[in-house]
């Protein structure tokens, strides 16, 4: 049962893997083409998922819109792992004021609900793909800052990190060879979560209108577009919808198999 | 004591962080208020000195900072750029209509999600516990907002059962306001439904095996005795934590479900004032629903002492 629900996850985050990368693969349509005579086509008759309000293909935008969701996950989670993971190690490794330095400004950032730090940010810097980048990494600094602390905190007194220690190795040496290699696997997951969480946030700014810009496709601003239009045709806001929230889905998935796979005590039949 | 200082000191912080965010951005922060930098056309001399003596943005940085800090002491947030109205007033008038949707909607999330994750539990390994955790896991991954719109279109637009948005005030008809409320509130509810199921799930599995719950179990106490009196109250901790914690993101929820269902909330204030670019109103909304936010998590460790007590804080013991 579990394991279908994991290899599922897996096939379909596969696929929506391969639409960002190569949405050629999926559709010979280009999502930005207007066709004025056939607007709000029912899916089927030539269009797959049937045209949007200017007769573009829903297909075509679904799978392209796969794209700007991708970059800012990975993009985001990338920023806030490698800030994160470097100010935990270090504030769980250095000096005292490394370690206040490291928890408190994860504090302040945790103070600030997230959307509307990004809200506010987007609103007065500007919307785009990079921006959201910076800005939901900033922002999930502390999920993985934190973990770093705790984790380094737990291996520092380990007989491998006092032997790198003893044996006279630097102490860039010693985080990087010692300690990170044994603190990342906790990491990894929580990246996953991650990931899953920053492609809420940034379709919730999309929907908005403080994410992706238009007229490129996204997922949540193309369930903005859509709600406008829920008299004439219901299956336009559908789509975006269910892609949407089946990727999110796949990708909390497989990070709980992750987590119980990485922690016996949650491991089914324990 | 210690705790309220810290989360006093929290609360300035960000009130400094929210002071400095338009210094800190690059460029003119009244040409970036006044939005020239995104293309419309250039604002008049006349509008640059306006908003720039609104800000206080022609005294020197310390003063602006000490004034600033004076005002919030005093509840006094400015007034908005857009129609001069007092921000402290409109937040007053604003936050008790999203405070209704955002109980309501706890209460909710609360209440389905323990009674979820109790009997998930209870049922572990069947299909009844596959269901239900497939429930819970899609509260959790579908966004709010998509929830929001997928019920205007069922129960709205094909149904036609409940008004697909605006808000009636409580006072003036109780039964209308309701009406208006279910489905904001219920989509507000989903997400965090999912996140309070699966925590109690969890620690209902880890209470069920303890031995005082064998002892219960052998004095002969019915099953919902036991589940309700012996494991909900210690698998209870958890709970509040979480929806302590994930309050932040309940206020992210709202400020979808506001946008979507038209309710006059204090997200929807927020979000009208970013398209305005009504500085004072989008600096006083973030501040006082962080500070919000600060004091809901000072709350919820003072609870913990009260609901387990081994927790007790310095001072106390």
């Amino acid at each position: 049962m579990q394991q279908v629900r994991v290899l599922l996850s897996a096939a379909f985050a596969l696929l929506v893997l391969l639409a960002a990368v190569i949405p050629r693969l999926f559709t010979a349509r280009d999502p930005l083409l207007m066709h004025p005579d056939v607007p709000f086509a029912a899916p089927g008759h030539g269009y797959l998922l049937g045209t949007d309000e200017f007769g573009r293909d829903l297909f075509a935008r679904i799978a392209y819109g796969a794209r700007p969701s991708l970059e800012v996950a990975a993009g985001s989670v990338a920023v806030a792992g490698a800030a994160g993971s470097i100010i935990g190690v270090l504030g769980g490794y250095g000096s005292p004021v490394w370690e206040a330095l490291a928890m408190r400004s994860a504090d302040v950032i945790l103070c600030f609900p997230p959307i509307l730090l990004a809200m506010m940010i987007a609103g007065f810097l500007g919307a785009g793909v990079g921006h959201l980048i910076l800005i939901i990494g900033f922002l999930y600094i502390p999920q993985f800052s934190r973990l770093a602390f705790a984790q380094t905190l737990a291996v520092r007194r380990s007989e491998y990190v006092e032997a790198a220690r003893a044996v006279g190795a630097p102490t860039a040496r010693v985080l990087a060879r010692a300690i990170f290699p044994n603190i990342v696997g906790p990491l990894v997951v929580q990246a996953s979560l991650s990931a899953a969480s920053a492609m809420l946030l940034e379709s919730g700014l999309s929907f908005l209108g403080l994410g992706v810009l238009p007229p490129a496709p996204s997922w949540g601003l193309e369930i903005a577009t859509a709600r406008n239009y829920m008299f004439q045709t219901p299956y336009y806001v559908l789509w975006p919808s269910l892609v949407l929230s089946a990727t999110i889905l796949s990708i909390n998935t497989m990070g709980d198999a992750l987590l119980d796979y990485l922690d016996p005590r949650r491991r089914p039949g324990v | 004591m210690r705790r309220g200082a810290a989360a006093l000191v929290l609360v300035w912080v960000v009130a400094t962080l929210v002071f400095a965010f338009l210094r800190l951005l690059p460029g003119d922060p009244v040409l970036v208020i006044l939005g020239s930098e995104s293309g419309a056309q250039a604002p008049s001399p006349e509008q640059i000195t306006a908003v720039r003596r609104a800000l206080a943005l022609d005294q020197p940085p310390a003063q602006q900072y000490g004034r600033w800090l004076v005002r919030l002491v005093r509840l006094d947030l400015g007034a908005s750029l857009y129609d001069s109205t007092s921000v402290t007033a409109d937040i007053a008038q604003r936050l008790p209509t999203s405070l209704e949707l955002i109980v309501v909607a706890v209460a909710l999330a609360v209440a389905g999600g323990v009674v979820l994750g109790v009997v998930a539990a209870r049922y572990r390994g069947t299909w009844t516990d596959a269901t239900l955790s497939g429930v819970l896991a899609g509260g959790l991954s579908i966004p709010v907002f998509v929830i929001g719109t997928l019920m205007v279109l069922v129960f709205g637009v094909i149904l036609r059962w409940v008004p697909i948005g605006g808000f009636v005030p409580i006072t003036s008809d109780p039964g209308a306001f309701a009406r208006q409320l279910v489905l904001p509130a219920t989509a507000l509810a989903f997400s965090l439904l999912g996140i309070v199921g699966r925590i109690t799930r969890g620690s209902v599995l880890e209470v069920l095996h303890q031995d005082y719950v064998r002892t219960a179990r052998s004095k002969g106490l019915g099953e919902a005795q036991v589940l309700g009196r012996h494991v909900l109250r210690t698998a209870l901790i958890p709970i509040v934590t979480v929806v302590g914690v994930q309050f932040g993101i309940l206020i992210g929820g709202t400020v979808l479900v506001e946008y979507i269902f038209n309710w006059p909330g204090i997200s929807t204030l927020l979000f009208t004032a970013i398209q305005r670019r009504d500085y004072p109103t989008v600096q006083g909304v973030v501040l006082v629903t962080s500070a919000m936010f600060i004091l809901i998590n000072l709350a919820v460790d003072l609870l913990y002492a009260v609901l387990d007590p081994r927790i007790r804080y310095e001072g106390e013991a």
